[in-house]
């Protein structure tokens, strides 16, 4: 293969006999420098100047106990990180911080963290969605929380909206959350509101056609028809990129909720790609698509958390998360943006912002790590403190979880961050936390995928992803035992009447 | 004494050396040993090790791990998503394989042309060579965007539509063996190397004979270049079964769109960070260990006898 990484072998036979001239010799020195020059050029925009720290750091000189944090943020984030590590210091003076970058790369993929734990060489916090808590606390990757959280009077109900009930699951708790993710509020670009003839104020109410003539104008669909704009054969403007939420897994999740579908069975013991208001979703997704051209002649997928394509000013609406909001806010300052809960559709669902399920990242210990004390503490006062939630806030900049942090109540003043309150508040939903979550992502990013490419109907490609994640699932309790609690749990906390429970 | 005979009477020829040259022997030993433990250590105990977990359904952790004997191996053949991503793996190979030499050859014998500023444009041409890949990619995602990548914008000067590329299906896997091919300077240099070992007299003869451009080409230079021809061949298949970096940057690891870059290094790496199943994905590396064992002896068996090797 002649791609760029093979080919290092050096070949013996020279390149041409002789020693190089100094021609020769100054030319491949200057293409060396200018290699390394370009390579060595990174390009790293820092958002509301929020920090010019690295991903890493050292842990502060001359402390009693040092801890290691990994930190799987990338820039401007993963700064964020740094800094309220750094806090953490200034409030603890006997507790050094040192904090790794370690990426996260494919669907939530830490490779670092993992190989560590899997070597025996585990830092001592570790980054988890919850989402993965019930595989890696079965496969013992995790020291339990419980204890620590009891003796330290922290509960469930000190959390906002289902971050609480989602982490004490029969009383045991494994990670605690450091920052909501709420995915996600409905962001609109209102100058091409304005231009389209659309007020600019007002974004849909519904997805598609609700057999209802009154509300046919307030469809997501409607706006698509006045949005919509092609140039060369090419989608030069689009209202709203559906499978385009953050890959085509995500997507399948916000629509089908949005849609009032469910992911899980009611007993918690099967996942349900292909409840059948997924399955009506997925074909809104794909006549959606194949109304605008055709998925092929667009690319919005921003590689990582870097500038989002909202930012160009050529697409409509967007669900947006965060670290994207801000880093567009900063980017484009004229850009007038509207902000609001994500479009329904009934009769599965019955408000707007049913979609919004709860992403995010918690913090864990490790099993095997060096200092769980001191670890435990770095949790505590990041999670389940005033300071720590407060300092992830103005640091970090995501919404905290600790309800009772001055960095929450401001967000729900802010103009920027209301949409993010207001949907963290009202949200019911989550990716299910069972083991066969993580392969539900890598099924149904193919396979919704080739729905939305016209490669498979809608309801094959979600049996089948439903399939595979079920099979995986069942082969996991057979080899690690079953334990369907917290599965189950969470079921009742999302069939239970909008009622928040843990069983 | 040969080195069969030391295996089988070691005391012996010991004896039979001189003084310097067991002492020089022994140190000999010392300063290879942090080498040998390295090798042990780094590659021949993972590679063990992964023969074994390859019989077992261990996890990223280990915990509960059993013997499930060739439950791996066989499941493999029974997993549709391994076959076509064998598939995927296969389709980029074969088109950028090829490709990549023809292309890498043409490059040398341009770059041998003794024209003002060669050294300037060898620099040039083997400079995305040596871009990491991660970097040279997250490039290539601009170029390959099909609204706003540069690629589609030249095409359109000619009245073309440019495809999807990356986001098409249809198109995809193209797209990854253009970038592949770009980043060939390591095969140029290379061919240019066999190239100036062509020896001159030898063009000279065949043009006062009355040979053409092609005849001299085909008939003298491509012998002297066949070692490297068939290097260029070997390595590239090996590259190219264990293909992975250019899909993983390319399209973030998930084989999209709709699997059409899912390759076998990708499977295998979603089944060992993401599922966790270390068995199944080291079952899958060593089924792609023997391929490539069987694809490089295929090769040498078809090639083999028609490379020219000079007066050897």
């Amino acid at each position: 293969m002649t791609s760029p990484h093979t080919f290092r072998q050096v070949d013996d036979r020279g390149g041409g006999g002789g020693a190089p001239s100094r021609r020769r010799a100054l030319g491949l020195m200057g293409g060396a420098a200018a290699a390394a020059f370009l390579s060595g050029c990174a390009v790293v925009s820092v958002p509301n100047g929020v920090s010019t720290v690295g991903l890493s750091k050292g842990a502060a000189p001359g402390r009693k106990k040092n801890i290691e944090v990994y930190n799987n943020q990338g820039a401007p984030t993963g700064m964020g990180v740094v800094e309220m590590a750094k806090a953490f210091e200034a409030s603890h003076p006997d507790i050094g911080v040192k904090v790794t970058y370690s990426p996260i790369v494919t669907q939530d993929v830490q490779p670092k963290l993992l190989t560590a734990i899997a070597g025996g060489q585990p830092p001592d916090v570790g980054m988890v969605g919850q989402e993965y808590v019930p595989m890696w606390s079965r496969l013992g990757m995790m020291e339990e929380l419980t204890p620590m959280v009891h003796a330290a009077g922290i509960k469930e109900t000190d959390y906002a909206g289902i971050a609480g009930p989602r982490a004490w699951i029969d009383n045991r708790v494994w990670a605690l959350q450091w920052e909501g993710d709420p995915n996600f509020p409905l962001f609109w670009n209102k100058d091409l509101f304005e231009k389209a003839g659309l007020d600019p104020d007002t974004p849909p109410t519904f997805v598609t056609d609700t057999g209802n003539a009154a509300d046919k104008q307030k469809t997501v669909d409607y706006y698509a028809g006045k949005l919509l704009k092609h140039t060369g054969g090419l989608i030069s403007q689009i209202a709203i990129v559906p499978w385009d939420v953050y890959g085509f897994a995500n997507s399948m999740y916000t629509w089908g909720f949005s849609f009032g579908g469910k992911f899980l069975s009611a007993d918690g013991t099967k996942l349900t790609p292909e409840h059948p208001l997924n399955i009506k979703a997925l074909q809104w997704m794909t006549a959606y698509a194949k109304a605008a051209g055709g998925v092929a002649k667009l690319a919005t997928t921003p590689p990582g958390l870097t500038l989002h394509p909202f930012a160009g000013g050529h697409i409509g609406m967007a669900p947006l998360v965060g670290a994207n909001f801000q880093a567009i806010r900063t980017a484009q300052p004229k850009m007038r943006i509207g902000g609001g809960l994500l479009p329904y559709q009934p009769p599965g669902a019955s408000a707007a912002g049913q979609g919004a399920w709860l992403g995010g990242w918690s913090f864990f210990i490790p099993k095997g790590a060096r200092d769980p004390e001191a670890a435990w503490e770095f949790i505590r006062w990041t999670t389940a403190t005033n300071a720590g939630a407060t300092a992830e806030y103005k640091k970090v900049g995501y919404i905290p979880v600790y309800s009772n942090s001055d960095g929450l109540r401001a967000a729900r003043t802010d103009p920027n961050m209301a949409p993010y309150w207001k949907t963290l508040m009202s949200l019911k939903n989550q990716r299910p936390l069972t083991p066969g979550t993580s392969l539900l992502a890598n099924s149904m990013e193919k396979y919704v995928s080739s729905a939305v490419f016209g490669q498979m109907s809608a309801e094959d490609a979600l049996h089948t992803a439903g399939k595979e994640a079920n099979d995986f699932w069942q082969a996991f309790n057979k080899q690690v035992g079953t334990q369907l609690t917290q599965a189950k749990a969470m079921a009742l906390l999302r069939h239970g009447n909008g009622q928040v429970n843990s069983a | 004494m040969s080195a069969a005979q030391a295996f089988l009477n070691p005391r012996r020829w010991w004896r039979s050396k001189t003084p310097m040259y067991r002492r020089n022997y022994k140190w000999g030993l010392v300063f290879a040993t942090p080498a040998f433990i390295g090798l042990a250590w780094f590659f021949a105990y993972p590679a063990i090790a992964s023969i074994v977990y390859s019989f077992s359904n261990r996890t990223m952790t280990g915990a509960k791990t059993q013997w499930v004997g060739g439950t791996n191996y066989s499941g493999l053949f029974k997993d549709s998503e391994w076959w076509s991503s064998l598939g995927n793996t296969f389709y980029i190979m074969v088109l950028a394989v090829p490709i990549g030499i023809v292309v890498a050859v043409i490059l040398a014998l341009l770059l041998n042309l003794k024209v003002r500023g060669q050294s300037f444009y060898r620099t040039i041409f083997f400079l995305p060579s040596i871009l990491p890949v991660v970097a040279s990619g997250v490039v290539w995602l601009y170029v390959f965007n099909p609204q706003y990548g540069v690629l589609n914008n030249v095409l359109s000067w000619f009245g073309i539509n440019g495809p999807g590329w990356l986001q098409d299906p249809n198109w995809a896997k193209p797209a990854l063996v253009i970038f592949s091919v770009w980043g060939l300077g390591n095969l140029m240099v290379i061919m240019l190397a066999g190239l100036q070992e062509v020896p001159q007299d030898l063009q000279e003869q065949a043009m006062v004979d009355g040979a053409n451009w092609w005849h001299r080409f085909w008939h003298v230079t491509v012998p002297f270049i066949s070692p490297h021809l068939m290097f260029a061949l070997i390595t590239g298949v090996i590259a190219g079964f264990q293909y992975f970096t250019p899909v993983y940057v390319l399209t973030n690891g998930s084989g999209d769109p709709a699997g059409a870059t899912m390759v076998s290094g990708v499977y295998l790496y979603q089944n060992a960070f993401q599922n966790f199943k270390v068995g199944y994905a080291s079952a899958m590396a060593w089924v792609l260990f023997i391929i490539i064992a069987v694809c490089t002896a295929l090769l040498f068996k078809l090639f083999g006898k028609r490379v020219y090797y000079g007066g050897e």
